[in-house]
């Protein structure tokens, strides 16, 4: 077989015959290992092939670093099941509520104290769409405006640290969790300024769109703040202790998780039977991304094999393009995949290619990183696709898709924005992990 | 009476492999947690990382067969959505196959490894935890996906039955 193909043409070959099997809906880790496992065997042999197979996957599954995994997954899942989503919109929406917007600009700020714990764009676009949107709706809240800030608002789930995409971002190519999360801190609260800016000035062109409402008396302030304190410092004490160096990534979600046991059960919002579930349910998405990681890291070796990536990287660097023209291009390739796949599967599926390309011109893997997060999460937006739209579709059944499209509009604006200013300040991504 | 009795096995059989990773999940968190405020108050516990290994090892291994068994597989399904049932259905069966021929081949390689260290001792560096039985673990829980896989092509998936793992987290 190797006589008639080079190496190189089969690893286009297989880079396209994934491309396919994952738009065609075939599960994505499964996929993966597919075609990096048949890939091996024809570019080496079978032997040399079903060994790479035994050593990837039992090294993947029984690697302490890789705890971090099912560990940061239980917090989101017992934070989830306690209804905290419920209270930081609360919080937010007492102190933010009666401005114009305000529940809209609270939705975002609840997003992105929720994703401080569910670290999932989805989960958080879900539950703060559960508990935000009625309310919104409740005070004559436009449709479109309700929808759209929680959509958008979800996303920044993704770039506030601990985030899943992060966990494996790093994990696929061998960065440091710890700084990612610390770089993504900052383009997470600005994405989320972005937003809040952005429905300030609609709300300033068109006032229907998001009535008035009562401002809350001082006590019920506080007591809503109140609600958020403790899980907030334990926040603090995760975060803050991973990226000062006191734990590390593995460490900071055992005592993230048991800290949300501890809480929820502190303030009886959590019974024994979805603590349970918490487990079962940690579990079963941890399997998912478990079989997600073996296969890509199968993936990537064959595309490693095959020379792809680095005549790839050799025809850049000899066509002398610029760092900024290289992030560009590979930013239009996620928007583009975007269109017919989701998150996970357009990572699994392009950072064998980018990852190695952006180490040979040198460009940061911490600005990359957070700049793959932030396309993919625009992605997620978008239509055809749009994840997050057809979740919060789900909740609001009475509210067209196409409603929820045209409120995520002006959010899609803000997201062009920021891309570019993370494109032209990389210190943003970069200053905090400096620091570490 | 044949069908109770075989979905009260299966029931159970899902039940005790979803509490085996259950419970070396928690046992993970209060073992990381503990060794992680031990070390700051000059109590370090040492070969924390050898048994966290094995506990994430038997995890691992019971997630990726619970979701195998609950057709919790992430999958892109904008495409497929719009297809008709039956080539939604001869998707599902490719995907399926795809899975088995991967899981065939994990089983093969970790089997030729087994064979390979068979004798060597591997062990831990600190504890000695013994390696060998933790690879069994792992090819016997990649034998099962690989079954439940096969088990799947005959049945097809209940309609909106497995959909949800677009909106889990992450």
């Amino acid at each position: 077989m190797m006589e008639f193909i080079s190496p190189e043409m089969l690893g286009v070959i297989g880079f396209i015959t994934l491309l396919v099997l994952l738009a065609g809906g075939m599960p994505i880790g499964f996929a993966l290992g597919f075609v990096g496992f048949v890939g091996l065997a024809v570019l080496i042999d079978f032997e040399a092939a079903v060994i790479k197979l035994g050593v990837i996957s039992f090294s993947m599954t029984s690697h302490y670093e890789l705890g971090v995994i099912p560990l940061y997954l239980l917090m989101a899942h017992v934070c989830f099941a306690s209804g905290a989503s419920r209270d930081f919109f609360n919080a937010a929406s007492r102190l933010w509520g009666h401005h114009r917007g305000g529940l809209a600009i609270a939705s975002v700020g609840g997003c992105a104290g929720f994703g401080a714990v569910s670290g999932s764009s989805l989960a958080t676009a879900a539950t703060m769409g559960l508990v935000s949107i009625p309310e919104m709706r409740a005070k004559n809240y436009s449709p479109k405006l309700a929808t759209g800030s929680v959509a958008a608002g979800g996303t920044v789930g993704s770039l506030i640290p601990p985030s899943g995409m992060l966990i494996v971002l790093g994990i696929l190519t061998e960065q440091s969790i710890g700084k990612l999360f610390a770089a993504g801190i900052l383009p997470g609260v600005t994405q989320a300024l972005f937003y809040v800016v952005a429905i300030a000035i609609i709300c300033r062109i068109n006032p229907t769109l998001a009535p008035t409402v009562a401002k809350a008396s001082w006590k019920e302030k506080i007591q809503a703040l109140s609600k958020i304190g403790d899980l907030s410092l334990l926040i603090f004490i995760v975060i803050g202790g991973l990226l000062i160096g006191w734990f590390t990534p593995t460490e900071s979600g055992a005592i993230g998780a048991l800290g949300a046991i501890t809480l929820a059960m502190v303030r009886k919002r959590l019974t024994m039977r979805a603590f349970i579930d918490s487990l079962y349910e940690t579990l079963r998405t941890a399997g998912m991304l478990y079989v997600i990681i073996i296969g890509a890291f199968i993936f990537s070796t064959f595309i490693s094999a095959s020379g792809l990536a680095s005549d790839i990287s050799d025809w850049i660097l000899n066509g002398q393009q610029s760092t900024i023209g290289v992030m560009l291009g590979i930013l239009l390739v996620y928007f583009i995949l975007g269109m017919f796949l989701d998150g996970m599967a357009m990572m699994a599926l392009t950072i064998p290619i980018f990852y190695p390309i952006i180490q040979s011109l040198g460009i940061s893997g911490i600005w990359f990183g957070i700049l793959v997060v932030r396309a993919i999460e625009i992605a997620l937006i978008t239509p055809p696709v749009g994840m997050n739209a057809f979740v919060i579709h789900g909740i609001s059944k009475d509210i067209p898709l196409k409603t929820i499209f045209a409120g995520i509009g002006p959010f899609l604006i803000a997201d062009l924005f920021h891309v570019v200013l993370l494109l032209s300040l990389p210190i943003l991504s970069l200053w905090l992990p400096s620091l570490m | 009476m044949q069908e109770p009795t075989n979905s009260t096995t299966q029931f159970r059989t899902m039940t005790a492999i979803k509490l085996a990773g259950a419970i070396t999940l928690a046992l993970t968190m209060l073992l990381v947690s503990a060794s992680a405020i031990g070390r700051h108050f000059g109590l370090p516990l040492p070969g924390t990382v050898e048994i966290v290994e094995a506990l994430i090892l038997v995890t691992a291994a019971a997630g990726i067969l619970s979701t195998t068994i609950e057709r919790a597989h992430a999958s892109a399904k904008l495409i497929t959505e719009l297809l008709p049932p039956s080539t939604r259905r001869f998707v599902e069966v490719l995907g399926l196959i795809l899975g088995i021929i991967f899981c065939a081949g994990l089983v093969i390689g970790n089997t030729w490894l087994i064979y390979d260290v068979w004798g060597l001792q591997e062990a831990s560096h600190l504890l000695g935890i013994p390696i060998v039985p933790l690879r069994i673990l792992f090819v016997a829980a990649l034998t099962c996906t690989g079954f439940m896989l096969a088990l799947h092509l005959f049945k097809p998936v209940p309609s909106n039955d497995s959909d949800d793992s677009e909106t889990r987290i992450p």
